[in-house]
């Protein structure tokens, strides 16, 4: 079988919809951060897959940047995370409820 | 309100766009309902637990220094900026001295964030005990 | 080559004054003072030469040979650059005073705050929608980072936890719907994407609504519409205050910069299912925001909730451009100056109060303020009225343009609806006033403190009064009607399309 676009958008969508799923399901910061690097991946493996598709080395670009970006995003993430846990000893979503809104 | 056009193809995609959202709040709400009622509460320990293929975890007698976090996050982020320089280096004769300054002007931005770094004592070795 | 160079400048300038206040900030000696001071130094220098670049510049791409129309400068592009540093400077000068009594601020938080100024610039020149995406994030995390500045507080750093996650996780959906535009067109340049739906208008059709649907959710998220506005309040609260009027005053503005290009250029052809999706997120926003408003005790929440219901009123002057209103997009540029006055100015005051005492927040503790500091309870008074909409303010004449580009785009509920929500919000606003001045104090009334920030303050004050009711009275000076056409003129510069 030969493997052609649509198969990668589909593979770009399924990883989409476990990082949402991650995302709605997990009460774990440190996973809700994985889930975030899942979502921007998986849209990355869209763009390379499009730009191929194209013959358009532009997409493939785009993905070096959002890699960039989701790098960046999740080190400043991670870097509140120790700081939150030095101080609660747990990075459980739960524990958030200082505040209700 | 204006009177909604039933027969406008668009009408569907909106209804669709409506539906979506309810059902998406209505599941987002019962997870949250079903999973505080049936999930256990106490495996977030177990699960988040250090696994060394089988045998028991060896207590380390000193804890790791989140010094080392911060090298690996340093590292990650050097890392990463690096993948710009390919595409430059391909098309280096392409976008010649322009491309050239260009990469000068990033490369120097991204040594100010090492000094930076290193001004900080981000990478000063002997802080770890 | 030499005359992009001078159009970036500015951009230059801010990059650079960031990167300086980050090396000094290792140097011990350098009190808090002198990073403002630079900070607001290399602003005002970015201002300037951008004010001397208004006119001359219609619609030049920068660097075309080589980043290709990625980069766009138009007036509307330079109007908004204007006002994103503009509110920096006025959010740095106010908030002198905050600065001092707190231990938690050094270097670092002036650089990162030149770095969000950066992003927004580079937001409203963006004419790539990856370009925007990179850019909003360059934004967004600076503010992420600054949000959680207070280590000390742990209500913010839940609020930059919360924000972080929830910011993170709707920026993906912008990324997404432009992946998917991506594949449909081809291209991600703003033009292509109208030159290409113009050419084959049924092409892949439905992905494209939902690709721009997409990028519609991420936009939504960050100016707080209803159903994505849970973070609002919270992260409101729990930012510190001269993050507070920066989001409130001047991220929001910069996000519907490239909300309004995007909607003016490729929305143009799903004008008619957008408008119904914005009315009922417009219907939502105004009646939740009020709820919202009216059910908080703190006054900084409460101006928290106001901010969604200000975002709601744009959003039915939103819906109204693709109805056919002609008017109603330079409304909203025009709202948003006005909204940026009134927000910076009240702010302004909580964050004055709040430098003085530890913490003067809640209604109760505005009991007979009026007896205590007259000149700050009147002040306070003015911008609580243009942020009503009351009449001899801005805050009325922006409220009076977006109502009636709603009523001649033919949507009487939305504009009923909008009327009645600002009469509804007249009872938060007023309820300040009212114990500002009805009640009794034990406090001894303090002296007017003469100083940068209450000058600052004092000058918002002065502009929204002056927006209000001083159009023509004094000859030489731009009166509100040149606010107007300036607005105008911006529109028109990105409705021009050479594609």
């Amino acid at each position: 079988m030969e493997i052609t676009l649509n198969h990668y958008l589909v593979l770009s969508t399924i990883l989409f919809a476990i990082g949402l799923i991650g995302v709605m399901r997990r009460k774990n910061l440190l996973m809700l951060f994985f889930a975030t690097e899942i979502l921007l991946n998986s849209v990355n493996i869209g763009f390379a897959a499009i730009s191929h598709y194209y013959g358009d080395l532009t997409g493939q670009m785009f993905a070096f940047f959002i890699i960039a970006i989701a790098a960046s995003e999740v080190a400043v993430g991670l870097g509140l995370l120790v700081l939150w846990y030095k101080r609660n000893g747990s990075i459980d979503l739960d524990m958030m409820s200082t505040m209700k809104g | 309100m204006e009177h909604y056009d039933v027969a406008n193809p668009y009408f569907g995609v909106f209804l669709l766009f409506v539906i979506t959202f309810g059902a998406f709040y209505a599941t987002t709400i019962l997870a949250r309902l079903a999973s505080r009622a049936l999930a256990a509460k106490d495996t977030e320990k177990i699960k988040l637990s250090i696994y060394e293929c089988g045998p028991e975890v060896t207590k380390q007698p000193n804890r790791i220094s989140t010094q080392f976090y911060l090298f690996a996050l340093l590292f990650l982020l050097f890392d990463v900026e690096i993948v710009f320089m390919f595409p430059w280096a391909i098309n280096f004769k392409l976008l010649g001295w322009f491309g050239f300054v260009e990469m000068l002007m990033f490369i120097l931005l991204l040594a100010i964030g090492f000094v930076y770094a290193w001004k900080k004592g981000a990478l000063e070795w002997h802080n770890i005990k | 080559m030499i005359e992009d160079i001078l159009l970036a400048l500015p951009l230059a300038i801010v990059v650079l004054g960031a990167i300086v206040l980050m090396l000094i900030s290792h140097f011990p000696t350098v009190s808090l003072k002198k990073y403002n001071l630079i900070a607001v130094f290399f602003l005002v220098c970015a201002f300037i030469l951008k004010l001397t670049q208004l006119d001359d510049s219609n619609h030049i791409y920068l660097f075309e040979p080589l980043f290709n129309k990625m980069f766009v400068i138009d007036t509307f592009s330079n109007l908004f650059d204007l006002l994103f540093l503009a509110g920096a400077i006025v959010t740095l000068l106010i908030n002198t005073h905050y600065f001092q009594e707190r231990d938690y601020y050094n270097g670092e938080f002036f650089s990162l705050l030149l770095f969000s100024v950066f992003g927004m610039m580079m937001l409203s020149h963006a004419n790539e929608l990856v370009t925007a995406f990179i850019s909003l994030e360059i934004a967004s995390i600076s503010v992420y980072i600054l949000v959680g500045y207070n280590k000390n507080s742990l209500k913010s750093s839940e609020a930059m936890l919360t924000y972080i996650v929830l910011g993170a996780l709707s920026s993906t959906f912008f990324i997404l719907g432009t992946a998917l535009i991506y594949g449909v067109v081809g291209s991600t340049f703003i033009g292509d994407i109208y030159s290409f739906i113009q050419n084959n208008p049924t092409k892949e059709i439905t992905m494209l609504i939902v690709a721009l649907m997409f990028i519609m959710v991420t936009i939504l998220f960050k100016i707080g519409a209803v159903p994505f506005h849970s973070w609002v309040i919270d992260v409101y609260q729990g930012a510190p205050y001269p993050i507070t009027m920066f989001m409130a005053a001047t991220f929001k503005i910069a996000v519907f910069a490239i909300f309004l290009r995007l909607y003016l250029i490729d929305f143009t052809h799903f004008y008619d299912i957008f408008s119904k999706i914005l009315q009922v997120v417009a219907v939502v926003t105004l009646i939740g925001g009020s709820w919202l408003a009216i059910s908080q005790n703190n006054l900084k929440r409460m101006l928290a909730g106001s901010s969604i219901v200000h975002a709601g009123y744009l959003l039915i002057a939103l819906s109204s451009i693709g109805l056919g209103a002609e008017f109603a997009a330079p409304a909203i540029v025009f709202y948003l100056m006005s909204y940026f006055l009134s927000a910076v100015g009240a702010f302004g005051i909580l964050s004055f109060i709040a430098a003085q005492r530890r913490r003067r927040a809640t209604f109760d503790d505005f009991k007979g303020f009026s007896q205590e500091r007259p000149y700050l309870a009147a002040m306070m008074t003015i911008f609580m009225l243009s942020l009503a909409g009351f009449p001899s303010t801005i805050g009325f004449l922006a409220k009076f343009y977006i109502f009636l580009s709603a009523i001649e785009s033919g949507q009487i509920f939305l504009a009923g609806l909008g009327i009645t929500v600002a009469f509804i919000s007249i009872y938060y606003y007023f309820k300040l006033i009212a114990l500002m001045y009805f009640y009794p104090t034990d406090e001894e009334p303090k002296k007017f403190p003469f100083g940068i920030s209450s000058s600052v303050i004092f000058l918002m004050a002065l502009l929204t009064i002056w927006g209000g009711v001083g159009t023509g009275w004094i000859p030489f000076l731009p009166g509100v009607d040149t606010l107007v056409e300036t607005a105008k003129e911006a529109i028109n510069s990105i409705s021009v399309k050479p594609y």
